[in-house]
């Protein structure tokens, strides 16, 4: 081939698709060019019933060719048609006995059938809600004699003479005064149709029927005045209304046949699953029968493991995820799946991938400890061991803080009262004894810091919202750490008589995160308290409890029998999960409890 | 525009969304240590709630993301 003739062909080839003419417009262009002329015709006041033609917005991509994009256009052009109708009505006026109010809501109804925006919507309200007898009245109130066309054409002339007159309003106006003076410059053409209403003509209760004019055109053409020309008035096209009826029955008939494929398609897949249910799947039957057959054969204790099992694997999402993948890939590229399911089974695989994270979470966590040089994964500091990097205050120290932290409590609980009462008593008579010892003990009642003690290094703030009685015991806990600490360290450097800088109260509370990582102490410590009969007794079993740690470097211990399993494994919990995971699961749990017990 | 991407999109989407209100969330309210120390114990509601339900959207939003690059690209 020459040099030419490629390069004429490389000239014509980008022209070809120009050369195919222009593409035809899709069955959504279509309908939103429908949308813009009965917009256009509704705000010009013309009738949207005679611009309107459903058979033309259905004709192509509304059939079960189209599937669930015929579905969707069908519904589509049923939610135009039904905001054409509503427009077509108000155009016709109000109805009798029908308030300013109603009106005005069909009109509101209209507008967002027709999908107009704010300024259409200000514009219909201009062309529409005028009062009665007023220039561009709504249709059916409107004055017909010319008397009262060359009324209103005055009134509208003064209105427009109004130079701070809306945009809107203005251009709504001028289109009124155009249509009077159209009205009064022809009056009826010669030869022109005129719509008589059933009532006869003026009386406003709407067009001949089909029905009427059915029996008009059988009224033969001699028995009519010479003068008068008639000629056989073709039968009106059917109405919005009837147009909308019959889009929404094959709506319905489109939509119950794409249901009935897809139901198959969805069926089909879970006969193939049933076949091969992958690894989880069989994993999940091999236990469930397991259980079973245990429970046929009497071994409760077996069945139960066996149901345990297959159960953790559905709660672990493990099984959800491997048959909504399973799933998806079905069903992604068939066209009779709705995209509505394919985006639920997405859902459903995301939604159990991260259950199946959550799940596998604590795993990573305690791999990660042991990476971190644990050599087992631990459940926290057992009471009496050594806490690693604190060292042990003096017994006097220890002593002194415990005996003042001792006479705070019992004067703030000598009054009695509720537990919440006594607590937030006992937290007041703190703050003098942490002002001592430079620490801020403050208390808060927000929301938000709800079921926290909040322990920095020199400031403590406890929430008494809620478990007033449980976190005023970390308080206790707290300041009986700090002040041994701070009371320590003015002894060994004999300070006496004045309070320590910041960076003598930064070495002097070194010790308290590794004191603090000694969190089973703490939790079942502020559990014996809250549980305890008497709140006195059960702050003074942790005050004695602290002196000892203080005093050794050991973790705090209490007696066995105060300690009951569910406080152990609550304390335990919050050390292996972390304290947010713990407070999790447990809120989580006694959200359920909660909605249950509502439930019953 | 085609099931795939659009499912694609909307995951993608919705991932980013719950990503950045989980990471919010709980960098907002977890913070068991203080610099320097300071222990934050675990009560009933609150915080710790709000931290964890975080968390757990990270996590979800993280596998919707995930879930969104797989039918963009597989």
């Amino acid at each position: 081939m020459r040099r030419a003739q490629i390069l004429l062909l490389a000239c014509l080839f980008p022209a070809v698709p120009a050369l195919a003419g222009p593409a035809s417009p899709t069955p959504e262009q279509k309908l939103d060019e429908a949308r813009r002329v009965a917009v256009t015709a509704f705000l010009a006041r013309q009738s949207v019933e005679a611009v309107v033609k459903a058979d033309e917005l259905t004709a192509v991509g509304a059939d079960e060719r189209a599937g669930w994009d015929g579905v969707k256009h069908l519904e589509a052009v049923r939610d135009f048609l039904k905001g054409a109708a509503d427009a077509s009505e108000v155009q016709k006026g109000k109805q009798d006995g029908e308030t300013d109010r109603a009106y005005e809501r069909r009109l509101l109804d209209a507008c967002s059938g027709l999908k107009m925006n704010g300024q259409q919507f200000a514009k219909a309200r201009g062309v529409y809600l005028q009062p009665a007898g007023a220039p561009g009245a709504r249709p059916g109130t409107a004055p017909k004699t010319p008397q009262e066309l060359a009324a209103e054409q005055a009134a509208v002339e003064r209105m427009l003479a109004n130079p701070s007159l809306p945009a809107g309003r203005r251009e709504a106006l001028s289109q009124r005064m155009a249509a009077i003076r159209r009205q009064l410059e022809a009056g009826p053409a010669d030869g022109q149709v005129m719509l008589a209403s059933a009532g006869g003509w003026g009386a406003g209760s709407g067009p001949m029927s089909r029905e009427e004019l059915r029996r008009l055109n059988a009224v033969p053409a001699a028995s009519g005045p010479r003068s008068l020309r008639t000629g056989a008035i073709p039968a009106p096209a059917p109405g919005l209304r009837e147009q909308l009826r019959d889009v929404s029955a094959r709506h319905a008939r489109l939509l119950a046949t794409q249901q009935k494929k897809e139901g198959a398609v969805l069926s089909e897949f879970e006969e193939e699953y049933k076949r091969d249910p992958g690894t989880v799947g069989q994993a999940v039957q091999f236990w469930d029968e397991c259980a079973a057959r245990n429970s046929r054969s009497g071994s409760t204790a077996a069945s139960w493991g066996c149901g345990a099992m297959s159960g953790l694997l559905r709660f672990s999402g493990l099984a959800g995820v491997e048959k909504n993948a399973a799933k998806l890939g079905y069903t992604i590229d068939n066209r009779d799946v709705s995209r509505g399911t394919k985006l639920k089974t997405g859902g459903a695989l995301a939604l159990d991938s991260g259950m199946t994270v959550l799940t596998f979470l604590p795993v990573a966590g305690g791999v990660s400890r042991l990476a971190q040089g644990e050599k087992v994964i631990s459940f926290g500091p057992r009471a009496g061991s050594a806490i690693a990097g604190f060292t042990a205050v003096s017994d006097d120290a220890a002593r002194a803080v415990s005996g003042e932290i001792t006479t705070a409590i019992r004067t703030a609980t000598k009054a009695g009262g509720t537990k919440p009462e006594q607590a937030r008593a006992v937290l007041a008579g703190l703050r003098e004894t942490g002002k001592k010892y430079g620490i801020q003990v403050a208390e808060d009642r927000s929301l938000l810091g709800m079921g926290m003690s909040s322990g920095g290094p020199a400031s403590l703030v406890t929430n008494t919202r809620v478990g007033a009685a449980h976190e005023v015991t970390h308080a206790v806990q707290q300041l009986q750490l700090r002040a041994g600490l701070v009371r320590d360290f003015m002894a060994r450097n004999g300070i006496a008589g004045r309070a320590l800088n910041p960076a003598e109260m930064k070495e002097a509370l070194r010790g308290v995160e590794a004191f603090e990582r000694a969190i089973p102490a703490f939790e079942q410590g502020a559990a014996i308290a809250a549980r305890s009969q008497s709140y006195t007794a059960g702050l003074l079993t942790n005050v004695s409890a602290f002196e000892k740690g203080l005093m050794t470097g050991r973790v705090p211990a209490f007696a066995p029998a105060e300690v009951g399993l569910m406080t152990n494994l609550y304390s335990r919990a919050n050390y292996v999960l972390g304290f947010t995971q713990t407070q999790g699961f447990v809120n989580t749990g006694a959200m359920v409890i909660g909605v249950n017990r509502a439930a019953q | 525009m085609s099931d795939r991407t659009f499912l694609a999109v909307v995951s993608l989407a919705s991932g980013a969304v719950l990503c950045c209100v989980g990471f919010v969330l709980h960098r907002r309210f977890s913070e068991p240590f203080e610099p320097g120390g300071g222990f934050r114990p675990a009560g009933p509601p609150g915080r710790g709630l709000a931290a964890y339900a975080g968390a757990g959207l990270l996590v979800f939003g993280a596998c919707f993301l995930l879930a969104g690059l797989t039918f963009l690209f597989v």
